[in-house]
């Protein structure tokens, strides 16, 4: 029994590290923190000893579940190799087990705590299995596991379209029976997709596992994909334009990748602006007068988290040029490109600049079209376009000394974006105070203020820094 | 007086702490065809990095066609092509669009040269069309090869360029680089550790030890003065010979002494117990790098 709980904790920790070196210090570590402290507040204010343990006992769990979720899965299936599978099976066994064990603890943990509650015991026991399931194989890198884990979404969000004898069906004897017994059953397919056993199965679906490993680290979201059909073909004939006009500054873009050129961006918000188009249409369509005069007057608000993706696209930038250094030593040797660090550097910087704003450009215009799809007035449109503004600032995010700094710039993007917004909530609340200009107004204008000086910094940068490619070689 | 094509004059670079490159000095020739050799770790790729002007040196300074590397000007960029170690290069491309991307960018682009080369080395339609990412080790470094030579450079620059190849490929390289590149007056400096095709291409020879360049010379004239004298510790302790390049003591008491270009060592090789051998191209390697 002393082997097997030293093999458990040994492989937890294997598979925390692989991901992240001192994850399992810290989730162990916060978890302790909030069974301790949060049951300790309890405790005072209502001088509950069962309550408080039980919050204990919630906590510890909670934090146990999240770190297999985040941690544990991910660097299990990562451990599994299809060598791994067939050599090591000991391994295996125990990533397994483990699984099932903190999935079974889960499931049992929720069921406990939704009796003698609103929440029908049944359901929350078919839920909880079926989705951490599904999480788990999604985690390994099958589509499977995501679509399901939209229907358990859809299903809690649309239930009341659900017909109640269905739910009721599945709460109580042979429906019950079924339920549980298919979801067992998507459990186990679930963990044998988790936990290949080697050979060529393993081996093909090996491609989709470490994609979706590498997708949760930081700088592994913004790598290269592989390019559907269509990407490729549309930049297949991009790549034709730009070599045949022998334009450098446009073929120096190329070196950000196929998926990150503006022309597949354009395509995907485009896709996103006619899905938007759809869902009003039926909206206008089955929705009452009341919903549609709500979509008229707040409507205009929801595509605006979409221009977030301007932040995304800078970090995209940064880990693609720190990903193509070895293609840059070749294209800097290149004989169009300026020779002497400052006009090279002016070069690259212009082609960066000219694509965030491009791509900050589409993010607005996406959104501004979406709000015009939901029939706001040309108050909110105007309210909307200001901000937009507000997220300009992050094109000059993208003009660093990338010999000396290259990859993703992380909390510091952050932190500088929050800075940002404040400033500029800031002098639009005073111009507001002394003008009566609009707040929205006075913050786009200082937002776009705030972008001018990044770029002009930026700039001046580009002339004293070493020569920009390739990136990060002094870092 | 011929002008050098690559002068480097008191070159150094650091890691951190680790130095890679001290006080290098080096020439390279206008025809010269160097092999540059080290262990793994010695600099090499850095030693080519900072001679193209990839990456700055600490100090000293390095010169291409008479300009300095870090303002070199279109016509000599034009003039030089470069095969860096890593050959996975421009993954999201395929191999055509790669081309075309660099037949892009460059003047003058031998086109009849890269579809002469693509279907010798075995690129048909299929493959050219394939992602790169796609493509094994040994045909990404191939055509790696095949983008550098297109442009006809006048001096190439090649790291590791066979690493990935098997016998078959490493054979189709070398005939290339003697026949339409060594013998059009090409420059070339590479680096490998594949000395036998050294042997087969390389006129010259260059170790790279200690951040410096520790011996060079004409690869035949190195080998026929490389030698090794092994004797009593009695009678070479404290005795200095002619070239000496590396001394060693073994446990049972000889000595082992590694020498190039040294004179009279007929004479010491008479004396009761010394040895003087030549040394192979593999010997010298290791001597004279270790």
């Amino acid at each position: 029994m002393k082997t097997v709980l030293k093999d458990y904790w040994l492989v937890w920790r294997m598979a925390f590290s692989s991901r992240a070196r001192h994850a399992s210090a810290i989730v162990f570590g916060l978890s302790a923190l909030s069974a301790i402290v949060v049951p300790l507040l309890i405790l005072l204010k209502e001088n509950d000893l069962l309550l408080a343990a039980g919050m204990s006992l919630r906590m510890a769990v909670t934090g146990v579940v999240l770190g297999w979720m985040l941690y544990f899965v991910p660097g299990a299936v990562k451990l599994n190799t299809p060598a791994a599978a067939r050599l090591v099976p000991r391994l295996r066994r125990r990533l397994i087990e483990v699984t099932v064990l903190v999935w079974a603890l889960a499931v049992a943990m929720a069921t406990l705590l939704s009796l003698n509650t609103k929440l029908p015991t049944a359901l929350v026991l078919l839920g909880t299995g079926g989705w951490i399931a599904a999480f788990g194989l999604a985690q390994s890198g099958q589509k499977l596991g995501t679509w399901v884990q939209f229907a358990f979404t859809g299903s809690f969000v649309f239930h009341r379209h659900i017909p109640p004898v269905l739910f009721e069906g599945v709460q109580h004897g042979t429906g019950f029976a079924v339920a549980l017994l298919l979801m067992l059953a998507f459990a186990a397919y679930a963990l044998q997709a988790m936990f290949l056993n080697g050979g060529e199965h393993h081996y093909a679906a090996r491609e989709a596992q470490v994609l979706q490993i590498e997708r949760m680290s930081p700088t592994g979201q913004f790598r290269e994909r592989r390019q559907n059909r269509f990407d490729a073909s549309l930049y297949r004939w991009v790549l034709q334009r730009d070599s045949a006009a022998r334009n450098s500054g446009r073929l120096l873009a190329h070196l950000l990748g196929a998926r990150n050129h503006w022309v597949n961006r354009a395509v995907v918000l485009a896709a996103i602006v006619a899905l938007a188009g759809v869902a009003l249409l039926v909206m206008h369509a089955k929705a009452g007068p009341e919903t549609r005069q709500l979509v008229k007057d707040i409507g205009w608000m929801f595509p605006l988290p979409l221009l977030l993706g301007a932040m995304f696209d800078t970090e995209k930038r940064n880990v693609r040029l720190k990903d193509t250094a070895a293609e840059q030593a070749l294209v800097r040797l290149a004989p169009p490109l300026p020779a002497g660090a400052p006009a090279f550097n002016r070069k690259v910087a212009v082609m960066l600049l000219r694509t965030a704003l491009l791509e900050w450009a589409m993010l607005a215009g996406a959104v501004l079209c979406v709000g015009v799809m939901t029939g706001a007035s040309a108050a909110s449109l105007f309210t909307q376009a200001c901000l937009c503004c507000l997220t300009l600032p992050l094109v000059g995010a993208t003009l660093r000394d990338h010999a000396h700094r290259s990859g993703l710039l992380g909390w510091r993007l952050l932190l500088g974006f929050a800075l940002s917004l404040a400033v500029s909530a800031g002098v639009g609340m005073e111009l507001n105070r002394f003008t009566g200009l609009p707040p929205a107004v006075g913050a786009a204008l200082a937002s776009i203020a705030i972008a001018a000086v990044l770029v002009a910094r930026g700039f001046r940068r580009a002339e004293t820094a070493p020569y920009a490619f390739p990136a990060g070689r002094l870092a | 007086m011929t002008t050098a094509i690559i002068q480097s004059a008191a070159i150094s670079k650091h890691f951190g702490s680790a130095s890679i490159l001290s006080q290098l000095d080096w020439q390279i020739m206008p025809g010269q065809v160097i092999g540059l050799l080290g262990r793994n770790g010695a600099g090499k790729s850095t030693l080519l990095e900072c001679l193209l002007g990839l990456r700055e040196t600490d100090s000293g300074t390095v010169r291409i066609y008479g300009e300095d590397v870090s303002q070199l000007s279109d016509a000599t960029r034009a003039r030089i092509g470069y095969v860096p170690q890593k050959s996975d290069l421009f993954e999201w491309m395929t191999p055509r669009q790669m081309l075309d991307y660099f037949r892009a960018l460059y003047p003058r682009w031998n086109g009849a040269k890269v579809d002469g080369l693509l279907e010798r080395w075995g690129f048909d339609k299929l493959m050219q069309n394939k992602p790169i990412s796609k493509l094994s080790g040994g045909e990404q470094q191939r055509l790696s090869i095949i983008r550098a030579l297109a442009h006809d450079p006048e001096l190439l620059v090649l790291d590791e360029p066979v690493s990935a190849l098997d016998p078959v490929g490493r054979r189709d390289f070398l005939r290339e680089l003697i026949d339409s590149v060594i013998e059009r007056g090409t420059t070339v400096v590479f680096s490998t550790h594949i000395l036998s095709d050294l042997e087969r291409v390389a006129l010259d020879l260059a170790f790279l030890k200690d951040g410096r360049i520790a011996l060079q010379g004409r690869l035949d004239e190195l080998l026929e003065g490389a030698r090794r004298v092994v004797g009593p510790a009695s009678l070479l302790d404290g005795k200095p010979l002619a070239g000496e390049l590396r001394r060693q003591r073994a446990q049972d008491g000889t000595v082992s002494i590694i020498t190039h270009g040294g004179a009279g060592l007929a004479l010491l090789g008479k004396e009761a117990g010394v040895r003087v051998e030549p040394l192979s191209l593999e010997d010298l390697f290791i001597e004279v790098t270790q």
